[in-house]
């Protein structure tokens, strides 16, 4: 099968280019909500500036002397493509709190909420997967069971709530890693399982349905009445449809789970965006905000489609042109 | 036990105390081709399911089968299918549904081996592919860019990919077109191999397999010789089963003046023309019949003549007029009748429905009853009346939209393949409801891929030749 399965690449080209315009246009939707946050927030930017870095009794000089600075005075239209052009720059404007750029001290943060994130991803992607293949594979047996007990449970509890008692009971009671981590990596593993296990719960349920599905259905019948094991009948001819569904609802979750990651960061005190994020929430620094909004919508949109490609390379249904058999 | 191919003994299969199959015992002879025929719910698709090992752990499955000289027990279901996989090769319903969607055709036919952990051989492939008249570059494309027909021959190929004696078959021409029926039971007997074949169709047995069994109750009603099963000396259950599916045609219609004309229609998808130009003619009371392969235009076709379709070319007359039609003048059958009612509606309501919309109104309780009298003429009197759609058989769901059609009283009655999904008892009840129809004045056109039913049932019959297939 290796091979063949690339040999109907005709519709290839033209439904990746469809992919990639949706998510162009989409980033660029994005970026015009982000960008409006400022303008549309109530209140005179300059006062909000003048806010955040607690000037009490501006002269007119400094007013006139910000305004300029932010490029406040000009036509709204100038001012989005002013800011867009400094984002393809990698320009993400001055943090009104700091005065410094936003786009160094994300920098400097990233790489650590970009790790946590991309762990945790890859817990909950591996734990969901092998617990809805077990599940199936012993349906309504005690591994089942069992399964289906832990995604209960975890879909209801939040995160923080499991990350305060992983806290409490695996670095307090058995004393693996620190309170106060300051970027040890035994914290990094401990809040990616955190919350990559909770996260898992919805998906392994929906995964383990859709897959019981598929091994009732005619295909996976042929496959047994010639002979294959269940276990091959699983992994070839039930996992591949059954991955689809699945793999929407993980690319709409990663924009939960960006979102998701300062709180756990705090608990953790991991040093990623998350303190920068929330200190710049509280004086209401809009452009360390509007700066974290972007990078997750960005992130978001680029997992989608990645998604997307994904569900392509499954399903060749997918990579035909659209007219066809009815 | 003897020398047969196949030899069941004793096999009973029961699912709490419902007994589906009891104390079955046939023998399948070498090189025979065995029919098991039945009407819905007979229990013959479990008598082969329970063969394969497929039943659900919920069924309870007794008895002996002996194949390719190995005793085995049909109640241990995992080793059953592992012994299975060399000696009996099992085809399919539906061949969109037997294959992955997300595999090509090739991966389908070589999973026979890698089922069983083995390599697969290339030169048999090629050389199923020479007898089947399969065409080896379609091989790498996926199932549904192939045909109903031509993929059913892929999933024979798969069948016989390691070789098996015997071969098993559930419905394997059912969703199929006539003509590709015939070449199906070809190729499944193709080298005097042993075949068992699950069939509610009398009459294509008769003339492709060698023996008949009919299937009443999960027991034998009736054996007999596949060449004698509409002789008079057949057995008295057979030929109840025959005369049971034999289909009335409705009275010839008036000479009133045609309610519809074409004239040259041209229909096209994309820019392609689907059929070349079209000429006919409807008279009130007449039953045309439109009979094509797959993807020939014919449910084009119906959409063009219920208006909904504007023609490419060429006229589309009523009454002798260019217009489109009249409210209520035009109504549609389709194949699945369940997904054209409300499921939340008692059947009473869904029948009466047409009653409301006239510039009579009815009172709810003169409704209830024009519908109760047009269910029972269609043989749901004992029915209840406020029962779901959903809770009816397939056959009474298709019998309830044409008694609901009958109170509708359309001018142009447009049934788009009614019978595909019945037994040949419902078929022949629906087909009854359907002559009613026309014999109380509506035209009505009829589509199938079945010819010998239309040719049966219909005063003409048109056949839609495609201009031009792109799959084979």
């Amino acid at each position: 099968m290796n091979g063949s399965r690339f040999a109907g690449a005709r519709g290839w080209p033209r439904a990746l280019g469809r992919i990639g315009l949706q998510a162009g246009l989409a980033a660029l939707g994005a970026s015009v909500l982000v960008w409006a946050m400022l303008p549309l927030a109530p209140g005179d930017p300059v006062d909000m500036i003048l806010a955040a870095r607690r000037i009490e009794e501006p002269t007119a000089a400094q007013i006139a002397e910000l305004r300029a600075r932010f490029g406040l005075d000009l036509p709204l239209w100038q001012r989005y493509l002013h800011w867009l052009g400094g984002v393809l720059r990698g320009d993400l404007g001055l943090s009104w709190r700091t005065g410094e750029p936003v786009a160094e001290a994300l920098l400097r943060r990233l790489p650590a909420t970009l790790q946590l994130v991309g762990l945790s991803l890859a817990v909950s992607v591996v734990w969901s997967l092998a617990l809805a293949l077990i599940a199936v594979r012993w349906a309504g047996r005690w591994p089942d069971r069992l399964v289906m007990a832990y995604t209960r449970v975890f879909a209801a509890i939040p995160a923080f709530v499991l990350a305060l008692l992983v806290l409490q009971f695996v670095v307090v009671g058995l004393g693996l890693g620190r309170v106060l981590s300051g970027g040890a990596g035994i914290t990094l593993v401990l809040a990616a399982v955190v919350l990559g296990i909770d996260r898992a719960a919805g998906w392994t349920q929906l995964l383990r349905a859709t897959l019981a599905e598929q091994m009732a259905r005619g295909p996976a019948d042929v496959a047994r009445a010639r002979g294959a094991r269940e276990a091959r009948i699983l992994a070839v001819i039930a996992l591949p449809p059954a991955l689809l569904p699945w793999l929407t609802a993980l690319g709409i979750s990663v924009g939960g789970l960006i979102g998701g990651a300062p709180v756990l960061e705090t608990i953790f005190t991991w040093p990623g965006v998350g303190a920068y994020l929330l200190q710049a929430l509280s004086v209401r620094d809009v452009p360390v905000i509007q700066a974290f909004v972007l990078i997750a919508v960005l992130a978001y949109v680029a997992v989608s489609s990645s998604v997307d490609a994904l569900a392509l390379l499954i399903d060749p249904r997918l990579r035909a042109p659209r007219e066809g058999r009815a | 036990m003897s020398a047969a191919a196949l030899a069941v003994r004793g096999l009973s299969v029961a699912y709490g105390t419902a007994v589906v199959v009891r104390d079955l015992s046939f023998d399948l002879q070498p090189g025979e081709v065995l029919a098991l025929v039945g009407l819905s719910g007979c229990g013959k698709t479990t008598v082969l399911r329970a063969l394969l090992g497929l039943l659900p752990p919920s069924a309870r499955v007794d008895g002996r089968l002996r194949a390719a000289g190995e005793d085995l027990a049909p109640n241990d279901r995992t080793a059953l299918r592992r012994r299975l996989g060399h000696a009996i090769g099992f085809v399919a319903q539906n061949p969109f549904d037997a294959c992955a969607p997300h595999r090509s055709v090739r991966a389908h036919i070589e999973e026979a081996w890698r089922a069983l952990g083995h390599r697969p051989d290339p030169a048999r492939i090629a050389a199923l592919c020479d007898r089947l008249g399969l065409d080896p570059a379609m091989l790498d494309r996926f199932p549904h860019e192939w045909s109903g027909g031509m993929l059913q021959r892929a999933n024979i190929a798969a069948a016989l990919a390691l070789d098996p004696p015997v071969v098993l078959a559930d419905e394997p021409t059912s969703a199929v077109d006539a003509d590709n029926a015939k070449a199906v039971m070809a190729c499944l007997r193709d080298g005097g191999r042993s075949v068992l074949v699950v069939s509610h169709d009398l009459d294509l047995m008769a003339r492709t397999a060698n023996r008949i069994l009919l299937l009443e109750n999960g027991r034998i009603a009736a054996e007999t010789p596949a060449g004698q099963a509409y002789a008079e000396t057949a057995p008295g259950p057979i030929r109840t089963f025959a005369r049971a599916a034999a289909l009335v045609r409705p009275p010839e219609p008036s000479a009133a003046p045609p309610l519809l004309e074409c004239q040259d229609l041209v229909l096209v998808r994309g820019a392609r023309p689907l059929f070349p130009p079209l000429s006919l003619r409807l008279r009130p009371g007449e039953v045309l019949g439109v009979v094509g392969p797959s993807g020939s235009g014919k449910s084009s076709l119906l959409a063009a003549l219920a208006g909904r379709l504007p023609p490419a070319a060429g006229l589309i007359l009523r009454d002798g007029a260019e217009r489109p039609p009249r409210r209520g003048e035009v109504l549609t059958l389709f194949q699945n009748a369940l997904s054209s009612m409300n499921p939340r509606w008692p059947i009473e309501r869904v029948v009466a429905e047409p009653l409301t919309v006239g510039p009579v109104r009815l009172a709810r309780a003169a409704r209830a009853a024009a519908a109760r009298a047009m269910l029972a003429r269609q043989g749901l009197a004992e029915v209840d009346p406020g029962r779901r759609p959903w809770q009816l058989s397939t056959g009474q769901t298709q019998r309830v939209t044409l008694a609901r059609a009958a109170l509708a009283r359309p001018r142009l009655l447009l049934a788009d393949e009614p019978t595909s999904a019945l037994d040949p008892r419902q078929r022949c009840l629906a087909i009854e409801g359907l002559a009613r129809i026309a014999a109380a004045g509506s035209a009505v056109v009829l589509v199938s891929h079945d010819r010998g039913m239309l040719d049966r049932v219909c005063h003409r019959v048109v056949t839609l030749d495609p201009c031009s297939t792109m799959r084979p």
